[in-house]
């Protein structure tokens, strides 16, 4: 079962051996810039295709909207959504271009601010991002490598649920929680799933929807939260896993298990490993459908947005059983 | 075509072809409820080499739009913290560690994009006879795209007009008749179904991508499905019609002067269709021509953003 982020004791030279064991940089060349979802392929796509079995969608994406978890913190902020041209206009005869009657909009939003993928541009560690490139190619014009453009037909394939907090019986696991290596494979193992090479692995805290219950965010964006104990970036290694998504704000355990390393699990992860994380997923519906059918691998496709020189991408993640 | 398109024409058509009230006066759906769960199995079996096509354009400042339609603009992206920052050591003091973070700006349609049930009305009306009103300056309050949120799934296919005409590219003013699509779906030994989600090449992006020039690209004339093509929608009873075109149909519009985009009058508000525009399809239509299939899975949502009248996308063809 999880234990609690401070039952242990990790310092940063802990983080420096993880970085180090974890590093896949030069694995797929000097040039790569998608990392760890090469583990997908033709094999892998193909497989993925078969588990569409009772034509079903399910959506893990948040609604964009002003309701949305953003505080301003890391200068983030829910989606502005405006209109362009509106209905009210049109049959007010005020219409925004000649001739049409018609409805248009825009979004002003950050990447980040609700459902989405962390580029692999996201996160440095000493100077440095995936695969070996600096830090300083992300400037003010945007990343000159390792841009989430460059993921734009990979974060496809077979996604596997494991509900942590189902398993654990819990609606939602506590702030401060940590899931082990052991309570992944457990969890796996208690769904009859198992984990393979390239896998998408979707982690359910029930975090986010402890705050849609609440009706209060509280500290979701970046306070205290249930998450991957640091110790799960070895668990991503050795599985050889596409991507890591959860329904938390960061993925990893808050408050941190390594005292000086703010969110130390994405210094490991990110620029080492090059494992593309996604954050801030809606899970219920897809949890409470597979407690339902007890089938927990699924098509996944979640395309990010194209932005080119972008960090990161809003993404609506979709599952196909 | 004899003659210009009047209004009373359009109406019309409209009237004959509404599907208004067909999936009950609630509905916010439209054709997207002919796919059924059966068609999503099926169109799964279409993956059989694993390769997957994005069929979104690139968004960046060099995108095609140019305010020649209702003030869009392209996509502004900034930056909320960057490398170059980290490495000089400015971010610890406020993040605690070295990371990137940006913002974008865009209008929901200012590259490949569905529009929503609420992005045109007639007569002051939209989708399923829904007043226009509820579309006001905090959104649509009906027919918006977050009710597609997960059902932009299914059959795709790719009409290639222009490889069947045998061009790189259709010319601007080109109508794409329906014995054009009839035609070239044979061609291609392919059947359009019921749910199926069409997409045809008109060659017209590629070529403004190659020339490094969008010019009238983004409201301007081009190639597209002439206005008679609305019949062979509605009775195909296909679920999305898509293209690598800003609008679609055919410009300039066979219709008269002060008649803006008439095959959309009746597509949308009518028949309830929707619209996947500024698809890229370069390489999926390279594919297509090589190994000759072209039908395959397809995924497109829509980001849920609540009440919008349009999303921008990154549809993915997986074959």
């Amino acid at each position: 079962m999880p234990r609690r982020y401070d039952e242990v004791n990790l310092t940063m030279a802990d983080l420096e051996v993880m970085a180090e064991k974890c590093s896949n940089w030069g694995k797929w060349g000097p040039d790569d810039e998608i990392g760890t979802l090469n583990y997908i392929g033709p094999e892998q796509l193909k497989y993925a295709g078969t588990l569409v079995r009772q034509g079903k969608s399910i959506s893990l994406g948040l609604d964009f909207n002003q309701e949305g978890p953003q505080t301003g913190k890391f200068r983030r902020f829910n989606p502005v959504h405006s209109m362009l041209a509106t209905g009210t206009d049109a049959c007010a005869g005020k219409h925004t271009s000649p001739n049409i009657q018609y409805a248009d909009d825009m979004v002003t939003m950050p990447l980040q601010c609700g459902t989405q993928w962390d580029a692999l541009a996201h996160i440095f560690n000493d100077g440095k991002m995936w695969n070996g490139y600096d830090a300083s190619l992300v400037d003010a014009n945007g990343a000159k490598k390792n841009g989430i453009e460059k993921v734009k037909s990979k974060t496809v394939g077979r996604g596997v649920l494991l509900d942590i907090a189902r398993w654990a019986g819990a609606d939602s696991l506590d702030d401060g929680t940590a899931i082990t290596c052991a309570d992944l494979d457990g969890c796996a193992a208690a769904q009859g799933v198992e984990i393979r090479r390239g896998d998408i692995v979707v982690v359910r805290t029930g975090h986010m929807e402890r705050c849609l219950r609440n009706k209060d965010w509280a500290g979701y964006s970046g306070g205290d939260s249930p998450g991957m104990a640091f110790e799960t970036a070895q668990w991503a290694f050795d599985n050889e896993i596409a991507a890591v998504c959860t329904d938390t704000w960061g993925c990893e355990v808050r408050p941190n298990e390594i005292a000086e390393a703010f969110q130390p699990w994405h210094w490991v992860v990110i620029p080492k490993m090059g494992l593309t994380l996604g954050e801030i997923f809606y899970l219920k519906d897809i949890g409470e459908d597979c407690a339902a059918d007890k089938v927990y691998d699924f098509l996944f496709c979640a395309p990010p947005l194209p932005i080119t020189g972008a960090v990161g991408s809003p993404i609506n993640p979709i599952a196909l059983k | 075509m004899a003659g210009l398109l009047t209004k009373a024409d359009v109406l019309k058509k409209c009237k004959e072809l509404s599907n208004w009230g067909k999936w009950g006066p609630d509905d916010e759906l439209g054709v997207l409820n002919y796919i059924t769960p059966e068609d999503i199995v099926n169109a799964s079996k279409l993956v059989r080499k694993g390769k997957v096509f994005r069929l979104g354009l690139e968004l960046g400042a060099s995108g095609p739009q140019n305010g020649l339609f209702g003030g869009r603009w392209n996509p502004m992206h900034q930056m909320l913290a960057t490398g170059t920052d980290a490495v000089q050591g400015l971010q610890e003091k406020y993040a605690g560690m070295r990371y990137a973070d940006d913002a974008i700006n865009l209008p929901t349609q200012a590259a490949s994009q569905w529009d929503a049930l609420s992005h045109v009305f007639v007569e002051d009306k939209m989708w399923n006879g829904y007043d226009a009103t509820l579309v006001d300056v905090r959104g649509a309050h009906k027919n918006s795209i977050e009710k597609f949120a997960d059902k932009m799934v299914g059959r795709g296919v790719l009409l290639d007009v222009a490889r069947y005409k045998g061009v790189d590219r259709l010319e601007d003013g080109y109508a794409i008749t329906t014995e054009d699509l009839e035609a070239t779906a044979k061609s291609e030994g392919i059947e359009v179904r019921r749910g199926d989600f069409v997409i045809f090449n008109t060659g017209q992006m590629a070529d403004c991508l190659d020339r490094g020039e969008w010019g009238g690209y983004g409201g301007g004339d081009a190639p597209g499905l002439a206005f008679e093509t609305v019949d062979w929608i509605h009775a195909k009873q296909i679920s999305g019609i898509c293209s690598d075109t800003w609008g679609i149909e055919v410009r300039p519009n066979q219709s008269e002067p002060g008649l803006n985009q008439p095959w959309h009058w009746v597509t949308i508000p009518y028949i309830g269709i929707v619209h996947g525009e500024i698809w890229y399809l370069r390489e999926l239509v390279a594919d297509c021509a090589e190994d000759g299939v072209y039908e395959f899975f397809l995924c497109a949502p829509p980001l849920v953003i609540s009440e919008g009248t349009g999303s921008p996308i990154n549809p993915q063809a997986i074959k």
